[in-house]
């Protein structure tokens, strides 16, 4: 069915559909209408789960941990300084290995207290040991909380399906909503363990012992996350086919003659398509790569992608302060032990929700193609 | 969907780390020295109290409505609770620990609460297997009504002898109605009499009835008392209109004196002398001056505050540092002169001295002189050997035993301090001794481990109940947790007014109501006792407390990290910190 749809109803759309039981949540703009949307179809009684009012992020968090380790499938949304509130218990989902799904609405982290997009809250739970999906638009946003579920039930990592304040969460979009019926059959019922047995009573998140007990557990989650890029790659090509989308843990386009990249995630990468075209009009070998996945981070692909291309430009809607664009440091640790590594271009642009226009891009494409060697530091794009 | 599938198939929980043992394997008590004693202590009021009553113990019960409780806990430890309930001076109030919080709990009068409410049968505290031996008790004061009662309770067969009609000694012949109540003083007596002793009233005894006695019982408990008048030594003292102190209160004729009286002297500070005065009062007319004089300042009276302040509302002039040196007036009395005089206490010895003092002389006009400057003993009768002639009293050691091994003695003829509740501290001490002796175990070890904290007196039940409480041990303010009280006012008992207590006898002091003292009971912080509030349990943030009973709680030392959560929340103090072993 086709419907007009914002990024965070495509995403509360989703969690209905995926029939999440349990949805702990706490609001916090620009992710409160999802929340206000899953509360509107639970007062219609359309909503098969059932949502908890909590006091704080990280309760919300606890929350679904608990259920989880139940075999409850749950959901939760949160932005910004929510997520910073949440970090600790974000530990606690991956060390206790619960297929959580969390909607994250990319926003600036205060101080200064402002709302606009920004990946740096979600990029400061890098190491956090939950998977990351950036989504370009609302129907991307939709898929992936789909293809979540199965992934994070398959792998029992949690989840976190990302997308731009503002210009998803609150832009409405036509889009797809597939039927029910298709999506129970790509998502059945969770079938967690339980492991809330009154009869056989076990302790979780117990002491272990440093090197026999806690190494073991740590290499484990990192095997696991690993095998996660195979069950990523899997699930997308089986929804592909049962609904005729799929995504990539990246998307190329134009590479394969490329003189220059552009890196791209996120709402801006829909910018970046025009900016190709336009530039390949005026006779410019500039192809586009779109980073979906950051964790598990996908080397393998972004490595096929970029090695034998001479420039790369990386345009970060983030700063990690004291060094640079974040996709822009992974791009480069990926690239580093490639034969034929490209010269890599870090731009700084879209802070708190600034556009990032087509000539922005063009002129950055233009600037990068006149220009010998990268500079040291990022460029900060101030606006057209 | 391989790889989907394998997952699935993994062992969940080789993934996560689960534990179904529990951390019991980590004795984390062991990482610590202190660990915390749950060890019930004694409070302040228990050990400056005579009688040694488990006043904590006793409130606790009452907070909860359990008055025939209370009385059997009192009973422990006093066999006259009504009588000390209302006439005692109390010292266990001025030692309590909420003098410094806000003001001391009514004890005094809860005692008197407890024994006027409660019902219950003293506990005989001897075995089967205790030999039993025989005691002739002389006097029925409160010294040897506590001897019997000791004795009885210990199984041993007592008979007491009285010279006067009915027993009680100075209670009964001494103590005024409006104070003590004979119905009261005939209930306590009943119950001490109940346990099968036997009273021969009527029965003065002298040498040759002595020695018959001592042929008839094992031991011999002197509490004859102190009722021969100590006298000015002034000249003239022999009129009718020169009257004595327990002599007055106890003559049959002592309405007589007072008539048509229009100014009447009292002589003297204590409280029989003010009891003579408030006697006095009541007997004459609402004319009638009543002066009362004595060496000591106002405010440093040795009668007890509360007393003499209702003397004062009953219209009994108060005057401090003057001495009689004359009493004027040629048949008739006319007038006593006083002189200026200062009181001051010998560091070593204790005893008071007087001495002049600066200023005028005080002529006052008098037709009857009433003099209580205190009682001595009548020592005549007993055997040299226990007789001290110089301060006219009767030998006693720390146990009670006079130099004569067979003779116990307790009371005022010991002249240890006149008050009711310490003549009941020597008859117990003298019927613990003598059980003692009795079975064979030396009472000099027994005793000091029963004597409580610093004090004098000795507890019973710590006899029965040994090692229960430390006895050497008092909670201090200081280490108390407050935080756990509110600041209240204390309840006081209704007085009748002052205009009715003129011309009748009846009871002054009616007493709290069954309501308010329960309400005056909760004030007490219960110092050193547990009541069971179950806060060390609660608040133990390793769960190393465990609660075995009512007010049994158990410290498990393999975890318990000696944080001492418990000791610094516990009310009471009764929980500490210790080093352990």
């Amino acid at each position: 069915m086709r419907d007009l749809l914002s990024g965070n109803y495509a995403i509360a759309e989703a969690v209905r559909m995926a029939k999440a039981q349990l949805i702990p949540a706490y609001p916090i703009t620009p992710q409160t209408p999802i929340y206000e949307r899953l509360s509107e179809m639970e007062s219609q009684g359309t909503l098969p789960g059932v949502m908890v009012r909590v006091e704080s992020e990280h309760s919300a968090m606890a929350m679904c941990i608990a259920a989880s380790l139940a075999g409850v499938r749950v959901f939760t949304a949160t932005s910004s300084q929510g997520l910073a509130l949440m970090h600790e218990m974000l530990h606690f989902a991956s060390g206790n290995r619960v297929p959580v799904v969390m909607g994250c609405v990319n926003r600036v982290l205060a101080v200064p207290w402002s709302f606009g997009s920004d990946q740096t809250d979600t990029l400061s739970q890098r190491d956090t040991g939950w998977m990351q999906f950036y989504c370009e638009d609302n129907q991307e946003a939709f898929d992936t909380v789909i293809q979540a579920y199965r992934i994070s039930e398959a792998t029992m990592l949690p989840s976190m399906v990302i997308i731009d304040a503002f210009f998803n969460s609150h832009f409405i979009e036509p889009m797809d909503v597939p039927d029910q019926r298709l999506i129970d059959l790509f998502l059945p019922q969770a079938t967690l363990p339980e492991r809330f047995d009154l009869n056989d009573p076990a302790f979780i998140s117990n002491v272990v012992t440093s090197g026999a007990q806690f190494l073991p557990f740590r290499e484990r989650a990192f095997t696991d996350m690993e095998k996660a890029k195979e069950i990523i790659r899997e699930v997308d090509i089986e929804y592909r086919a049962q609904f005729g989308r799929g995504y990539g843990m990246v998307e190329t386009v134009q590479t394969k003659d490329a003189q220059l990249v552009l890196v791209t995630s996120g709402s801006m990468t829909s910018t970046a398509r025009m900016a190709i075209e336009a530039l390949r009009d005026k006779g410019l070998k500039v192809g586009l790569l779109k980073i979906k996945a950051f964790r598990p981070f996908p080397s393998r692909e972004v490595e096929d992608a970029l090695q034998n291309i001479p420039k790369v430009a990386v345009i970060d809607r983030n700063i990690s302060i004291g060094k640079e664009g974040i996709f822009c440091q992974e791009l480069k640790s990926a690239l580093y032990n490639s034969t034929a590594r490209p010269r890599i271009y870090g731009y700084i642009a879209g802070l708190d929700g600034l556009d990032v226009s087509p000539e922005i891009i063009e002129n950055i494409c233009l600037e990068v193609l006149g220009k010998e060697m990268p500079d040291n530091l990022p460029i900060w794009v101030k606006g057209n | 969907m391989t790889t989907q599938e394998n997952l699935r198939a993994a062992d969940y929980e080789t993934i996560i780390p689960v534990s179904r043992a529990n951390t019991k394997v980590f004795k984390t008590g062991q990482w610590s020295q202190k660990k915390p004693t749950h060890h019930p202590k004694l409070s302040p009021c228990r050990e400056a109290c005579p009688v040694g009553n488990n006043i904590p113990g006793a409130l606790a019960h009452v907070s909860k409505g359990d008055y025939n409780a209370a009385l059997a806990l009192i009973l422990q430890e006093n066999p006259l609770p009504g009588i000390c309930g209302r006439v005692c001076y109390h010292p266990c109030q001025t030692s309590c620990n909420r003098n410094q919080f806000d003001e001391t709990v009514e004890i005094r009068s809860l005692e008197r609460a407890i024994a006027d409410y409660g019902c219950a049968t003293p506990q005989i505290c001897s075995s089967p297997t205790d030999n039993k031996t025989t005691i002739a008790v002389i006097g029925s004061g409160p010294a040897g009504l506590s001897a019997a009662y000791f004795l009885a309770l210990f199984g041993h067969r007592v008979t007491i002898f009285e010279s006067r009609a009915e027993p009680g000694g100075v209670l009964r012949y001494g103590i005024p109605e409006y104070r003590l109540p004979g119905e009261v003083l005939n209930r306590e007596i009943g119950r001490i009499l109940a346990l099968g002793i036997d009273l021969e009233k009527g029965v003065r005894i002298d040498s040759e009835r002595l020695d018959d006695l001592q042929d008839r019982f094992e031991y011999i408990f002197l509490g004859t008392g102190a009722w021969l008048p100590q006298k000015t030594g002034l000249s003239s003292e022999n009129r009718e209109t020169i009257q004595y102190g327990l002599d007055f209160l106890s003559h049959e004729k002592k309405e007589i004196f007072c008539q048509g009286k229009k100014n009447i002297v009292v002589i003297g500070g204590g409280d029989v002398a003010v009891d003579v005065a408030r006697t006095a009062r009541r007997l004459c007319g609402p004319g009638t001056v009543i002066t009362m004089i004595a060496p000591e300042k106002e405010g440093d009276f040795p009668a007890i505050p509360e007393g003499l302040a209702e003397a004062e509302d009953e219209r009994i002039r108060i005057i401090g540092e003057y001495q009689p040196i004359e009493f004027i007036g040629n048949s008739h009395l006319e007038k006593v002169r006083f002189v200026r005089t200062k009181v001051e206490k010998d560091r070593v010895t204790g005893r008071y001295t007087l001495l002049p003092g600066d200023g005028n002389d005080l002529l006052v006009d008098a037709d009857l002189v009433l003099i209580a400057i205190g009682q001595l003993p009548d020592t005549g009768l007993f055997l040299p050997e226990i007789v001290d002639k110089d301060f006219s009293k009767v030998f006693v050691n720390d146990l009670g035993m006079t130099p004569s091994s067979r003779f116990y003695a307790g009371g005022d003829l010991t002249r240890k301090r006149p008050a009711v509740a310490d003549a009941i501290l020597s008859g117990k001490r003298a019927a613990l001794s003598i059980h003692l002796k009795a079975n064979g175990y030396d009472p000099e070890i027994i005793i000091p481990a029963l004597t409580l904290g610093q004090g004098s007196s000795l507890s019973i039940s710590a006899y029965i109940e040994a090692g229960l409480i430390d006895l050497k041990k008092v909670v201090q303010f200081a280490e108390l947790n407050t935080l756990l009280y509110r600041k209240t006012g204390a309840e006081h008992g209704t007085k009748s007014p002052p205009e009715t207590r003129r011309t009748d006898f009846s009871e002054v002091n009616g007493g709290l109501e069954r309501k308010a003292a329960i309400d005056e009971a909760k004030r007490c912080f219960y110092c050193g006792s547990c009541i069971g509030c179950d806060l060390c349990f609660l608040l133990c943030p390793d769960i190393s407390i465990a609660k075995e009973g009512d007010r049994i709680y158990r410290v498990d030392k393999d975890y318990c990290k000696g944080c001492s959560i418990c000791a610094t929340v516990c009310p009471r103090h009764v929980i500490e910190m210790e080093e352990s072993q």
